[in-house]
């Protein structure tokens, strides 16, 4: 009961501030916008174009339901000015916590993806394709997108733990806002790339968050491969559970060490 | 010819409901509840150059609101503001060469370097002569005494050492009108009494008019001659401090300090007790025969010390904002 | 006018002692410039691996184009962007009161306060990046095209900074929308492209973004050789009609003003 009753108390709280959390989603959509438009001048065949289209479409929604963006809160309110302690005193986990505050946010986002992408795909009459999918295929998607939510929101909170060590850690959030705007799948789909960049990022985290999942949607994979990015998504996850708890451990030592 | 003159200045402002609950935010979602509020309501007062006013008023009384009208930042709802021959909120350069408003936690220094450094762009921005910016600099970090801390970063300097430096920068084209809005928030009792004198001084040196609002009845009392209390954004007085005491308190205090007990119907006739725990007496007595009565008390009771006090400033305020 | 040359040096001077002022300054400052003037200029050799030609444009003139934009918004995050940042910040903090009482043009004022000096590696970035291409490419060049080019920029930075001047306006009336600010830094991103991407598509609301695509296509098709008439009058139309815009619209604003909420 205690769970829901802190969802519906930030999702007030995220209802509040319906302009902001419009102004972010807007936001997500430019790129993404851009990208698609630029692509439909491009000289590659009609059916890789469609495909290219419904990645763009599913990027807007995955990636405002999966991206979390907590790493600032954490960095600058929690470990900075010290509400950190606020949250050690309570009876629930730091990160299950951080967690459901999170989890209206991507709810609202989401639905503001839904919507405009229904929108966008009435007013210029795109058809969104998923390929052709076996429903095994969509079991593992839909376990691929729990796994990257899971994986892009403890990278998030691992990224803001940065902020015990350091007192400005803005030049290391847009670093990594950088490699994920490249490597994540951000600009285009990496099966674009240039095949050097793409298999360098393959092992790296990135791809893992929003390329994979939102390229599966609209079915570049097959199954095979589908559990092969699973599986990878996976390992991810573990590392990051790792470096998740060895941080909190250490951090936490700086923390009540320096007395905030 | 009066160098600020307001007539029934109002301004309103509409303010956002939001209803209680989660519903509540569902449905502020969909349609917002705006509702006007006066903040002022229908000012006139003129002050004349070289008055230093005190503006009192509770939380809200529309106060601030008034001050901002004043110097420009704020176009009013209705009603005439003339300050220096200008409508302030034209915000005509040479206006604000002469104005300055100084609020207390709001802060124009740059943060990362010397407050010097700010001077020196406002030297140019208000087109200070060199000889004048110099001596202005020099006196003003004397009268404050923050000579030293010219030099150090703001972000290092404590509260009240930004504070002196948040004056010296507001200062420093020689305004003729100085709009102070609760200048002595967050201060401790030594810079209280510090920056009292200052403005004590920079009144009596530039003859400047400076208009001041405190929650701090010390500072009024310690500056103001004249004061203008307001609420619900209306004037409720407008006079002489003294007029204030004798309007509404026409009465003294008499603290006395007893050597023997004695028996308090001694005391028939001369006054109220406020206070009588032996050896303490407090007699609250008509102003006109104060000195008459302590005389009499002197004869009558034995002795040790005696004071006469002004009713305590707070309480007539109170007095006056209870009867409006 | 002398008076304001005098402020501005001032103003130049103490930014450039705030970038040594903090290290971790400095080091986000050079990460964040660099960073993504890098970014900026590989995506688009990312995005041209496996195709040759979007539109009539080939892989070669986008190469330009790109490094076209790196120049632009170096020197639009060099003189405005950084103002423009903290002017958002200011209304969302109640703290445009002293802005206000300065004895200046305070959307002058406000638009100039913060001039970013570490931004000059991301123009430089773009000046080589363009430079580079413009050899690989063997396109011919002369004196007055550089100069001419440099106008269009002018234009095309005049037409940036009045739509971030509206838009950060806005912010007079809900304080909070600070991630507005973050909404114009990947608006600017339209401008990376040609404006073929929307005239292709002849669909009536995409010429919303057009003016923003202008911004970067004319001064690079113009060192290309192919620019139009029509384009260059569109993006002096439009800066210098935006810039207006700014200027009526600021003023209309601060009659709306409510000063903190104090």
């Amino acid at each position: 009961m205690r769970y829901v009753r802190i969802f519906l108390l930030t999702f007030q709280s995220v209802f509040e501030e319906r302009g902001r959390s419009l102004v972010w989603f807007l936001l997500s959509c430019i790129n993404p916008f851009i990208m698609m438009l630029f692509w439909r001048g491009a000289n590659i065949s009609s059916t890789t174009l469609s495909m290219i289209t419904s990645y763009y479409f599913f990027l807007i929604i995955g990636g405002s339901i999966i991206m979390s963006h907590s790493e600032e809160n954490i960095a600058l309110i929690d470990i900075q000015e010290g509400r950190l302690a606020n949250y050690l005193l309570k009876p629930f986990p730091y990160y299950s916590l951080k967690w459901l505050e999170e989890l209206p946010y991507r709810a609202l986002q989401g639905s503001f993806g839904l919507i405009v992408v229904a929108l966008f795909s009435f007013l210029f009459q795109v058809k969104l394709s998923v390929g052709s999918q076996s429903v095994v295929n969509f079991l593992l998607i839909f376990l691929m997108l729990i796994s990257a939510v899971t994986l892009a929101q403890l990278f998030k909170v691992c990224l803001g733990f940065i902020s015990f060590w350091t007192t400005d850690a803005y030049g290391i959030f847009q670093l990594s806002e950088m490699f994920m705007f490249i490597l994540g799948g951000y600009i285009a789909p990496l099966s674009f790339y240039p095949s050097v960049v793409a298999s360098i990022a393959y092992f790296l985290p990135f791809p893992y968050m929003i390329y994979f999942p939102i390229a599966s949607i609209a079915g570049f994979y097959t199954t095979q491969q589908l559990v092969f990015i699973f599986l990878g998504q996976l390992v991810w996850i573990s590392i990051f559970v790792f470096l998740y708890k060895s941080l909190w451990k250490n951090g936490l030592k700086q923390f009540t060490g320096v007395g905030q | 010819m009066s160098i600020i003159s307001v007539k029934n200045l109002v301004k309103e402002y509409s303010v956002y409901k939001k209803e209680p609950g989660f519903l509540g935010s569902l449905h502020s979602l969909i349609a917002r509840k705006y509702e006007t509020v006066r903040a002022v309501d229908g000012l006139s007062f003129d002050i004349e150059e070289g008055e230093l006013i005190g503006f009192i008023g509770p939380n809200g009384a529309g106060k601030t609101t008034t001050l901002k009208c004043l110097s420009g930042l704020l176009y009013p709802t209705s009603g005439k503001v003339d300050v220096l021959g200008f409508t302030p909120f034209d915000r005509k350069t040479k206006f604000l060469k002469q104005i300055a408003l100084v609020m207390g936690q709001k802060n124009q220094l740059w943060w990362d370097l010397p407050a010097i450094e700010t001077f020196s762009l406002n030297k140019e921005i208000y087109e200070i002569p060199d000889k004048q910016y110099k001596e202005t600099v020099y006196n003003l970090a004397e009268l404050l005494d923050a000579k030293e801390q010219l030099q150090v970063q703001v972000r290092k300097l404590s509260l009240g050492q930004r504070m002196k430096m948040e004056l010296i920068a507001a200062l420093l084209h020689n305004p003729r009108v100085l709009f102070l809005d609760e200048p002595t928030i967050g201060l401790d009792v030594v810079m209280q009494q510090n920056l009292r004198e200052f403005v004590k001084e920079y009144n009596r040196r530039y003859k400047a008019t400076i208009l001041l609002t405190s929650h701090y009845m010390g500072d009024v009392e310690a500056l103001c001659k004249r004061v203008i209390i307001i609420n619900h954004g209306k004037i409720l007085f407008d006079g002489l401090l003294s007029d204030l005491i004798r309007k509404h308190a026409p009465y003294k205090l008499i603290s006395i300090v007893l050597t023997n007990m004695i028996n308090p119907k001694d005391l028939e006739g001369l006054g109220e007790i406020k206070k009588f725990t032996y050896p303490e007496l407090v007699l609250s007595v008509p102003m006109n025969n104060a000195s008459e009565i302590t005389a009499k008390l002197l004869k009558r009771l034995p002795i040790e010390d005696v004071t006469i006090e002004n009713p305590d400033i707070e309480d007539i305020i109170r007095d006056v904002f209870s009867k409006s | 006018m002398k008076r304001y040359i005098k402020i501005y040096w001032i103003i130049i001077k103490l930014n450039f002692s705030l970038l040594f002022a903090y290290r971790a300054n400095f080091y986000n400052s050079f990460i964040i410039s660099v960073g993504w003037g890098i970014v900026s200029v590989s995506s688009i050799f990312f995005v041209t691996a496996k195709v040759s030609h979007i539109y009539t444009w080939s892989r070669g003139d986008l190469y330009l184009l790109a490094g076209v934009y790196s120049v632009i918004v170096g020197l639009f995050h060099m003189f405005f962007s950084a103002s423009l940042e903290r002017f958002g910040r200011t209304i969302s903090l109640g703290m445009l009161d002293s802005y206000l009482l300065t004895p200046i043009d305070t959307q002058i004022y406000l638009s100039t306060k913060t001039f970013r000096p570490i931004s000059l590696l991301r123009l430089i970035i773009g000046i080589v990046f363009t430079a580079v291409v413009i050899t690989q490419q063997h396109i011919e060049i002369h004196f007055a095209n550089v100069f001419l080019s440099f106008v269009f920029i002018f234009f095309g930075i005049t037409f940036l900074y009045s739509m971030w001047f509206l838009v950060i306006t806005l912010m007079i009336w809900n304080p909070n929308l600070t991630n507005l600010i973050d909404f114009l830094y990947i608006s600017n991103n339209f401008s990376r492209y040609p404006t073929s991407i929307v005239t292709y598509t002849k669909n009536v609301l995409l010429y919303l973004v057009l003016p923003l695509m202008l911004v970067t296509t004319v001064p690079a098709e113009f060192i290309l050789g192919k620019v139009t008439i029509l384009q260059v009058i569109g993006l002096l139309f439009f800066s210098l009609g935006l810039f207006m815009a700014s200027r009526y619209f600021w003023k209309f604003a601060l009659t709306k003003y409510t000063s903190a909420s104090s």
